[in-house]
């Protein structure tokens, strides 16, 4: 018998204000995480990526479905009692300068938590940060220094050792290192590898960039409008798209070799989610559409261990 | 050989501060022919940004040109009065910006913007320089231009602002385009038809493109030849293809090394470059790169290494090019 997953997302609906200028960001998506698993979404802008992240740990407002977390149902848990369960799913964002208060030292913001929500005395919160720097690669006496005296990548340390710091089983990392340059995302994907490994975390990786999800990623669910198309193992998933928005994907990242054959980019841009017709949210775009993509609207469905929502792959 | 359309010679540039300023450029040096497709990588640091602003004299009031010399078309830009340099800039050689929000007009329509540097540049009048902006909307492959003339650029998605923004450069068929992080900003989709559009303009107009990037894979379709910064110096320079398949300066090697491509697979720990970029506050006798090089000797932390030729058109900046690798 398998072991339960760890997180459990069940149609999932994330919608952002009401009436007529309601945008749903998330308009029914489902999968699971298993412990230790790396789930990486990928997709862009505005295809509810960030949303669904924020929403697995309550952080945007969920209109329909359900997070479970280790089998209790988060949506509607009462604030004392998710108050109890956050430690244990923590998030890493895009922008760390954003993310870190400019007035508090990395020692305050790494510390933060281990006093407020775990209540350690003094000395113990010190040994704590002291170890947890040493684990992303800063050095003790960088613990009385000010977020604006470290570079991008110093920063993201703090970010994720902040994030380690209540000692959680699920880490959301929303973009972790598409703000930092290529000889620096190096070291913090090897970082995010390193403590993932000791740690046996749970992830969801979210990025736009599918070489970065190839090489962290167990799974990889693509996102387009809100919806998950396809859905399988990384490795798999990018050898063989199926799913004709994946394939779109692949073919446009751009390849070390000059003369690889340069796919005919796919026309037009990722739409809004403010304006979605009836039937395949893809279709505009797709060369393969059939009249019935206009008013089919395809499940996500699955064949072997892929899942993928198209009438005519 | 005849003279290139644009020689940049030894220019230093560095920016007075607090901490003891910055030296964001150190004696840089290159050329693009005419018609020719350059890259110019690096990282956040390398003095990219700052050498493709002054080359337009883009550069803010408080940079200080130390030395250096810029040619182009046998004109030397660094002398040109102010009448001179507004035809330079957009009639000669225009430049395009990583974020199109910010770099066009928000309360000016689409047409307007296009149209203007016609008016400018080349006494159009407005319905003249707009039917000609119509058709560089078609040429950046924008489709219905007659709708988005009167439009305004919050209408327009990045990829289409983008697309308004190289019809506006592009306007006065400049000799060279230099695309400051063209698609940065954007989605890679859209990416890849920015990239094919650069690449298809650069060919069918015979212009001259200068790319400027921090991403070594955007390279390898559309630049001829690539130009590797660190940290205000040129470390490499040579044919795109040879650059990526055989580089010369250790940077380049760990920075190829460091980049992921797709189809390598799950897993494994990837190459890092230790450390970070050198904040180079006075100009050194040292390599810059020495302090994370795997090949730095003594020597390298206290001579800065010349360009030295590894082939024909491939240089790069290392006193260790002849030493084994490891």
């Amino acid at each position: 018998m398998a072991e339960p997953p760890l997180v459990e997302v069940d149609g999932l609906v994330v919608r952002y204000g009401s009436g007529a200028a309601a945008v749903t960001a998330v308009d029914g998506v489902s999968f699971a995480i298993a412990r230790r698993e790396v789930l990486a979404i990928v997709g862009e802008s505005g295809c509810g990526k960030s949303s669904l992240g924020r929403a697995m740990l309550r952080l945007s407002p969920i209109a329909g479905g359900a997070v479970r977390f280790d089998g209790t149902d988060i949506t509607a848990l009462p604030d004392g009692a998710l108050r109890r369960l956050r430690p244990r799913m923590q998030i890493v964002f895009q922008d760390p300068f954003a993310a870190l208060n400019p007035r508090r030292t990395v020692a305050q913001a790494i510390g933060d938590p281990l006093r407020l929500v775990l209540g350690l005395p003094r000395t113990e919160v010190a040994a704590r940060v002291a170890a947890l720097l040493a684990q992303v690669g800063l050095r003790p006496d960088q613990a009385d220094r000010l977020p604006h005296e470290f570079s991008g990548g110093q920063r993201q340390r703090i970010g994720i050792a902040r994030a380690l710091a209540l000692d959680p089983d699920f880490l959301v990392c929303d973009e972790p290192v598409s703000a930092l340059d290529v000889s620096v995302r190096a070291q913090i994907l090897n970082l995010l590898a390193e403590i993932r490994e000791a740690r046996a975390l749970a992830m969801l990786f979210i990025s736009h960039d599918l070489s970065v999800v190839e090489h962290i990623a167990d799974r990889v669910a693509v996102m387009y409008l809100g919806r998950i198309v396809e859905i399988g193992e990384a490795g798999a998933v990018f050898a063989e798209p199926r799913h004709p928005y994946t394939r779109a994907l692949v073919a446009a990242v751009p390849r070390l070799r000059p003369g690889a054959p340069a796919a005919a980019p796919i026309e037009g841009d990722p739409p809004s989610p403010r304006r979605i017709g009836a039937g395949c949210r893809f279709r505009g775009r797709c060369q393969q559409a059939l009249p019935r993509c206009a008013t089919v609207d395809p499940p996500l469905l699955a064949a072997g261990t892929r899942s993928l929502a198209c009438l005519n792959p | 050989m005849s003279e290139p359309l644009l020689r940049v010679e030894g220019l230093s540039v560095r920016f007075a501060g607090t901490r003891g300023g910055v030296q964001a450029l150190d004696d840089v040096s290159f050329e693009v022919a005419a018609g020719e497709a350059v890259a110019l990588v690096g990282e956040s640091g390398s003095g990219k940004t700052v050498a493709a602003l002054s080359l337009l004299r883009l550069l803010p009031e408080s940079a200080q040109r130390q030395s250096g010399r810029i040619r182009f078309a046998g004109r030397d830009v660094l002398a040109l009065d102010a009448a001179a340099l507004r035809g330079f800039r957009g009639g000669d050689a225009a430049m395009i910006f990583q974020e199109p929000m910010t770099a066009l007009n928000p309360v000016l329509s689409i047409g307007e913007q296009v149209a203007e540097p016609l008016v400018l540049h080349r006494g159009l009048g407005w319905r003249a320089a707009m039917a000609e902006a119509r058709d560089l909307l078609r040429l950046v492959r924008l489709a219905d231009p007659d709708a988005l003339l009167p439009a305004f650029p919050h209408q327009l998605s990045g990829g289409m602002r983008q697309r308004v923004m190289i019809a506006q450069a592009i306007a006065c068929r400049p000799a060279l385009l230099i695309a400051d992080e063209p698609t940065t900003a954007l989605d890679v989709t859209v990416q890849a038809q920015i990239l094919a559009l650069l690449r298809g303009l650069q060919r069918e107009l015979g212009m001259a493109l200068l790319l400027i990037t921090h991403d070594l894979a955007v390279v390898a379709d559309i630049a001829a030849r690539t130009i590797v910064l660190y940290a205000g110096r040129v470390a490499e320079s040579g044919p795109t293809g040879r650059l990526l398949a055989a580089p010369a300066h250790p940077y380049t090697q760990g920075l190829l090394a460091s980049t992921l491509e797709l189809g390598r697979g799950r897993g494994g720990r990837i190459a890092e470059i230790p450390g970070m970029v050198k904040l180079v506050t006075q100009p050194d006798p040292a390599c810059h790169f020495a302090e994370r090089c795997p090949r730095a000797e003594a020597a390298c932390r206290i001579t800065r290494p010349p360009l030295l030729a590894v082939a024909p058109g491939h240089q790069a900046a290392c006193l260790r090019l002849a030493a084994p690798h490891g």
